[in-house]
């Protein structure tokens, strides 16, 4: 049942435009795509010190990647790929159902909203995509 | 078998025992069919039969049991052919399905294809029916050319005598879209392709499990199923070729079942469909697909037809009634296939399918592995629904009621 999954906050956070949709002299950019439906992410970033310093992201995708991606656009700034990747890390462990004491990471609460997508392995991926293309565009930190 | 004296829906429904569960505590509305329909009894009895009473190998074995696989497989092959009015049951090939079998003809064909030949392809094919002609662009050098779409994502026909020209060697489009539902030309399409010289390959998954076709009124030079779309078993599929077309392509596999002879130095191959099964075939899967076939062509199909359009009628009056719905392929129920995505404004498909999934309803969202047509279309995804035999009124109407659930949810 899609219980949960798109309750208010969902929905709010889906329907917030958080970041731009382009920047006008991007570092990275990169396009990913769930194969899975299409939907699809046109990131672009400006970075300091192998830190995010401006994001911007055009995406033509569902409502659960949607707010997804913009709690990503609301919170990655200043961070490190290490950082995110950390973040996505266990983001990834919630959704598969595995406890952890840090969950959910300090300054990303508002990702405790995506609990309910546990139950839907399908979309996981839709949860997912916008740290995809954060981890894929940003370089290894040195 | 079913009894065209006494076709009903319900009666038809009856064949089907997973009809009866139930989804989340609903009935189940299942509307996928363009993915996956359901298989009748009796094709899941024909695959017992074969695996309980005589599961062996075929061509092989002088044992009774191989003589009955043997039989069954090669009934499986008549039916087949009788399916699409071939002209022998010689010019069948049992491939794993419909990608297979593209990627099975672009592989023998392209042995033969020069650079600056030409491929002409719709937009709006499936990725199967794509993506080995862009992979023959990139291994031959050949040109690929492109047949555009209308704004409902129906073929744009109106410039085709300029795309097809002397060098094309290959025509390769669906008989019927997976995503709009729109009934392809052929006749148009093999007129003009015939005249440059150009084969003719069609993509047929998506018009068989709405009757028998004949390949030899439609004038075409290859054509391939899939059986799991066609109330068969998955795995399985059919592709029928000219024979005088079949003989003259390279083997595509090669290995045990597809030779006359073999040496140290080298190999003699059989000729025609046989040298494009190598290797121990899915033989329960086969049978099934007789199974199928068989009941496919003994429902009455004028009636079926009258019913389905019917019931098309009812969806589509419904759809269109949705305030910021677009509609995809034909309006008119008598100009297009039973397969009907659309578009609800601020509403993604996956969002839409996984709510209707609540109510028991079961759609497909997404880009329907046709993602050039998407493109084409300013679309990423839509909500796609497919009619099969078995529907009825109440699946139609569910679905209708559960749309308007979705969108007090989505808005």
């Amino acid at each position: 049942m899609s219980r949960g999954l798109y309750d208010g906050e969902i929905k709010a956070l889906a329907a917030s435009q958080i970041a731009p949709q382009s920047l006008p002299g991007p570092d990275l950019q990169i396009s990913v795509d769930n194969p899975f439906c299409g939907d699809r992410i046109d990131l672009q970033l400006n970075i300091e010190a192998g830190r995010v310093t401006a994001l911007a992201q055009d995406i033509r995708a569902c409502m659960l990647c949607q707010a997804s991606a913009n709690v990503v656009a609301k919170s990655a700034i200043g961070l490190s790929r290490d950082d995110i990747e950390a973040v996505s890390i266990e983001l990834t462990a919630m959704l598969k159902g595995n406890d952890s004491d840090c969950w959910p990471p300090v300054d990303w609460e508002s990702l405790a909203l995506f609990e309910p997508v546990s139950r839907h392995k399908s979309r996981h991926g839709c949860v997912t995509l916008p740290f995809t293309a954060l981890l894929k565009a940003l370089p290894d930190t040195p | 078998m079913s009894d065209t004296h006494n076709w009903s829906p319900e009666s038809l429904r009856r064949q089907f025992p997973i009809l009866d569960r139930k989804v989340h505590g609903e009935p189940l509305h299942y509307l996928d069919n363009a993915a996956t329909t359901f298989s009748p009894e009796c094709v899941h009895e024909a695959m017992s039969r074969y695996e309980n009473h005589y599961r062996s190998n075929v061509q092989r074995g002088v044992y009774q049991l191989g003589v009955e696989s043997t039989e069954a497989y090669e009934e499986a092959r008549n039916s087949a052919a009788k399916f699409l009015n071939a002209t022998s049951a010689d010019e069948i090939i049992f491939t794993s399905g419909t990608t297979f079998s593209v990627n099975l003809i672009a592989y023998c064909l392209s042995q033969s294809f020069k650079p600056g030949d030409e491929i002409v392809v719709s937009v709006a094919e499936h990725h199967s029916n794509f993506i080995p002609w862009q992979r023959l662009r990139e291994q031959c050098g050949v040109e690929m050319k492109l047949i555009p779409v209308l704004a409902n994502g129906s073929l744009d026909l109106s410039q085709l005598d300029t795309i097809i020209t002397d060098r094309c060697r290959l025509v390769a489009v669906s008989h019927i879209s997976n995503v709009t539902g729109s009934i392809t030309d052929l006749k148009h399409i093999t007129g003009l392709a015939h005249r440059q010289g150009a084969l003719v390959f069609v993509d047929g998954a998506q018009a068989t499990p709405h009757g028998p076709v004949d390949v030899q009124a439609l004038n075409v030079d290859f054509y391939a199923f899939s059986g799991h779309k066609s109330y068969g078993p998955t795995g399985v599929g059919v592709l029928w070729g000219r024979r005088e077309l079949l003989d003259a392509l390279p083997p595509f596999l090669t290995g045990g079942g597809m030779i006359e002879r073999v040496t140290a130095q080298t190999t003699r191959y059989l000729s025609g469909n046989r040298r494009f099964e190598a290797g121990t075939p899915p033989i329960a899967q086969v049978i099934g697909l007789g199974a199928a076939l068989d009941w496919l062509m003994a429902l009455p199909w004028q009636e079926i037809r009258d019913y389905e359009q019917k019931l098309s009628g009812r969806l589509l009056a419904g759809l269109l009634d949705i305030q910021g719905l677009r509609l995809l392929g034909e309006q008119a129920v008598t100009h297009r296939a039973p397969i009907f995505s659309f578009d609800i404004e601020s509403c993604h498909s996956h969002d839409v399918c996984q709510i209707l999934d609540d109510y028991g309803v079961a759609l497909r969202g997404g880009h329907h592995c046709a993602q050039p047509l998407m493109d084409a279309l300013g679309l990423v995804a839509t909500s796609r629904a497919s009619i099969a035999v078995f529907n009825n009124e109440s699946d139609i109407d569910a679905l209708l009621v559960a749309l308007n659930k979705v969108l007090e949810v989505l808005r």
